[in-house]
């Protein structure tokens, strides 16, 4: 059965068309999840709450748009707002309130892990907004035109929160930056 | 096209987001300007520092089974909920529309019998002082009882007496 007859049988409440579109997308939608909330058993927990509001809301998925655009919408939301509920996440900062750039002592700058805990920590300290943009960006899964369906903005809306949060993580990394091309 | 239209879009010419047009504006521009140059040669860098930063993780292999418990029990306080709303639908509704309607009926019923019995009273041909009483107090004539005799009070009690007051049968 291909996909769309899929969503056709699970918008009548088949639910075994249901499990088949969860099976194809849990661990997308894990994945995404994760790069939000940094936790794996957190990310587990907002997809399990995901596919429930997405089963439970049938009625209300237009076919106009994607289903996955749609199931990815309802992800970012849920994930932004535990991350508000958390206090995790500043709904608004200022570029000047950034932290300083990253220094790197040379004998950890071969060390991955402690790489990519810096750029974790860099995303994490973005603006909600950049955060999200460049989150679903990493991703590397979703056409600009579906990041703005997800988030509720325009296109260039996405392209000027791309170019943003990327300007502000260049500044707060650009020692491993430089360093990485020597 | 100026530099920071330019570096606006270079995010997009970067993941391959650009249409061809714009990638052909940028990539003359590109070639013209030092500046723009470095800043997609940091940005390039910076994309594949972020790229790296990609652990990935699964779902646990009771991942459906939860799911699907969570869906029974979300249906079944579901139906519990519509259950009782058809309740009220079908008893508590119907139930006060009822009661409002029969109190309306008993309150219109007793206003109307209070209005009916003063009209009785008053078209009676037996209750003439009584008719009199009620003119008197709706024009507030008692006030005018403290006149001296023949004053203006007098006459204007006389010609509403005379004229005025409804014809008796």
């Amino acid at each position: 059965m291909d996909e769309s007859e899929l969503i056709h049988q699970y918008r009548q409440g088949d639910r075994s068309a249901f499990r088949q579109l969860v099976e194809k997308y849990q661990d997308s939608v894990i994945n995404v999840s994760y790069r939000f909330l940094r936790n794996k058993e957190e990310a587990e927990e907002a997809a399990q709450e995901v596919f429930l509001k997405v089963y439970m809301s049938a009625n209300s998925y237009q076919h106009r748009t994607k289903f996955s655009t749609w199931l990815f919408k309802i992800a970012v939301n849920y994930c932004l707002n535990k991350l508000r509920d958390k206090n995790k996440l500043p709904s608004s900062r200022l570029k000047e309130d950034l932290p300083a750039p990253v220094e790197f002592q040379p004998d950890r700058l071969l060390e991955q892990e402690n790489l990519n805990r810096s750029v974790r920590k860099a995303i994490d300290s973005l603006p909600e907004q950049q955060r999200a943009a460049i989150l679903l960006n990493q991703y590397g899964e979703f056409s600009y035109q579906e990041m703005a369906q997800m988030l509720d903005c325009s296109i260039s809306a996405v392209e000027s929160r791309l170019f943003r949060a990327k300007e502000n993580l260049r500044r707060i990394l650009t020692p491993s930056i430089k360093k990485d091309e020597i | 096209m100026r530099c920071q239209k330019v570096r606006i879009k270079l995010p997009a010419l970067l993941d391959g987001q650009a249409g061809e047009k714009e990638k052909e504006i940028i990539s003359h521009h590109l070639e013209t300007c030092p500046f723009c140059r470095e800043e997609i040669r940091d940005l390039s860098s910076l994309s594949l520092l972020l790229r790296e930063e990609k652990e990935s993780i699964e779902a646990s292999p009771y991942f459906w089974n939860r799911l699907e418990q969570r869906i029974i029990q979300t249906e079944t306080n579901k139906n519990a909920f519509n259950t009782l709303l058809d309740w009220l639908n079908r008893t508590i509704i119907p139930a006060g529309a009822t009661a409002i309607v029969v109190i309306g009926l008993l309150l219109g019923t007793q206003l109307g019998g209070v209005i009916y019995t003063n009209i009785a009273q008053i078209l009676n041909p037996d209750n003439a002082s009584l008719v009199q009483q009620e003119v008197n107090q709706s024009l507030h004539l008692n006030t005018l009882s403290d006149f001296p005799q023949e004053s203006i009070g007098e006459v204007y009690t006389g010609l509403l007496a005379e004229n005025n007051l409804p014809e008796r049968r």
